[in-house]
């Protein structure tokens, strides 16, 4: 075959010879892992350092406004964010403005308490449930007491039955919002104006990496204290625990996956570099037969 | 995590998720008769799961409460008070104003319920009011939110200084007012784009929103790579090695 057949050749290639090409590349490194070192950025430091800054037993509104579609991404964070939370005893209260937000705070659960046996539903955390409304659930936690918002919780229970609930009388009475956000509805929409803009409550969260850009001119503002941008940020953020506190099993997920993103990435870069010259190539033929 | 310590439930669930994973990614080959069934389920079910959880913890707690507690009260002569063994501890005086508080939630309600009039032929009009109620709330919130969040906020973010500051920090300043007034000078379309201010100011605008777009695709990449990284360790390490290879 001449040079000019391979060019052409390789221009129409399946695109599931691509797939199968990215597939591998997926494959090889999760199940040989490379270890690449994860220096964290500083956005991830901030958010660390505003959640050490919490004074011992502080209250963490903790809102999963995600569905699973967003779950690789922010399913490690809200681990770790947990992790961290327990490991400087602070009180953690779930809810989401999502439906499926509070059975993912509740997986996260299942799955970090292992590390903590000492910690208690209703002393420790607890899950307030899927609440529809969007601003006006906030809103309504803002202005009036917080059981005619949350009357039960994920249990079906009566709040005023748990001890953590002693002291909470609305919104007001959290020392942060944090928010994990896949999208609408949520940290920007809802927390950020509510929580930050109205009432100056200390506003943090993480997002998945679509949303990021967004987040970038509130955290240069102060408006959102911190944030953990996509897999990466849980990635980074694993480390720091990992690394600073010594947290047991802080390495999770999201380390495992940050070394498939690169690979992965590498090989897009490679894709694009080989496409476009072989479109330059084309170009340079089209010019030299006309 | 092997195989001994997964329930029945989680075995069976692991086995329907995983054969659903690979149904959804036979679309990769062609399209087929197993990704249409996939796809139908996921829509049907995530709808189902979204209307049982909205019922349980929205249309219950504020509407259908509410009115059996404004009977209760009336048949009682009063709000029953439970201990939470379910012992009737006391009752709870209470005058018409508070039951009619209580049935006064119908009003909303039944504005909510205009909004299904949409589906009908003949009754659709009735949608808008409900539609108007949305609109002028949105709008109402959305004007406030707007101003204290994103106008201000970021109007004040922008004016910093370039004098009194280390030189990399004024440097950094420089480029923040700049990128943002060249952005804003692109999409000001009362005057021509000529001339040295707003001919050359809206070509960089053109390259700040070209980078902004681009950092943007790029971080959409590491989204959608991070679904298909998310599925493969759900079918490698939750399916595979545990379930099919038992190890």
């Amino acid at each position: 075959m001449t040079n000019m057949d391979w060019i052409r050749t390789l221009q129409s290639l399946d695109r599931r010879v691509i797939y199968l090409i990215l597939l591998i590349a997926v494959i090889v490194p999760l199940i040989k892992p490379l270890g690449l070192p994860i220096p964290a950025s500083q956005k991830s430091e901030q958010f660390f350092k505003v959640m050490e800054a919490l004074p011992q037993g502080a209250r963490i509104l903790f809102s999963c406004d995600y569905n699973p579609s967003g779950g690789p991404e922010l399913q490690p964070m809200n681990e770790a964010i947990l992790r961290h939370a327990f490991t400087n005893g602070h009180k953690v209260f779930y809810l989401g403005l999502w439906d499926q937000g509070p059975a993912l705070a509740s997986n996260a659960v299942d799955k970090v308490i292992k590390d903590f046996p000492d910690k208690k539903y209703g002393v420790d955390y607890i899950n307030l449930g899927y609440k529809a409304g969007g601003y006006a659930v906030a809103m309504n936690m803002a202005k009036t007491p917080i059981h005619e918002t949350f009357p039960k919780d994920m249990r079906n229970e009566p709040i005023a039955s748990y001890p953590i609930m002693e002291g909470v009388q609305d919104l007001k009475s959290f020392d942060i919002v944090v928010g994990l956000t896949g999208g609408n509805n949520g940290l920007l929409n809802v927390w950020l104006p509510v929580a930050q803009a109205m009432y100056g409550m200390k506003v943090a969260g993480g997002c998945t990496s679509v949303s990021a850009p967004q987040f970038y001119q509130y955290v240069q503002t102060g408006q959102v204290a911190g944030i953990l941008e996509g897999i990466k940020g849980a990635a980074e953020y694993e480390q720091l625990l990992h690394h600073r506190k010594g947290v047991k099993n802080a390495i999770g997920k999201g380390c495992s996956s940050i070394d498939v993103q690169s690979v992965i990435h590498l090989v897009i870069m490679f894709f694009i570099v080989v496409a476009n010259f072989f479109y330059y190539l084309e170009l340079k033929r089209k010019e030299a037969m006309a | 995590m092997g195989i001994a310590t997964l329930t029945t439930g989680e075995i069976v669930g692991t086995w329907i998720a995983a054969i659903l994973t690979l149904c959804i990614f036979s679309f990769l080959y062609k399209d087929n008769h197993l990704y249409k069934f996939a796809e139908y389920l996921f829509v049907g079910s995530s709808a189902g799961y979204f209307l049982a959880t909205t019922w349980q913890t929205n249309f219950t707690q504020y509407v259908f409460q509410p009115v059996a507690d404004a009977f209760t009260m009336m048949a009682h002569g009063g709000m029953p008070i439970h201990s939470l063994g379910g012992r009737l501890v006391s009752v709870e005086p209470a005058g018409a104003a508070a039951i009619l508080a209580k049935l006064l939630v119908i009003v909303p309600a039944a504005i909510g319920l205009m909004m299904v009039s949409m589906l009908t032929k003949n009754h659709g009009w009735l949608s808008r009011y409900p539609i108007c109620f949305l609109v002028g709330y949105g709008s109402g919130t959305g004007i406030v939110f707007a101003i204290k969040t994103d106008i201000i906020p970021q109007l004040k973010g922008t004016m910093l200084p370039l004098l009194g500051v280390a030189p990399m920090v004024a440097l950094q300043h420089l480029v923040i007012i700049l990128c943002v007034l060249t952005g804003i000078f692109y999409f000001f379309f009362s005057m021509e784009h000529r001339g040295p201010l707003l001919g050359v100011g809206s070509r960089v605008g053109i390259f700040i929103l070209m980078i902004t777009f681009g950092a943007q695709f790029g971080t959409t990449i590491m989204g959608r790579i991070q679904l298909l990284v998310g599925r493969m360790d759900f079918l490698i390490y939750d399916w595979f090695f545990p379930l099919v290879l038992r190890h």
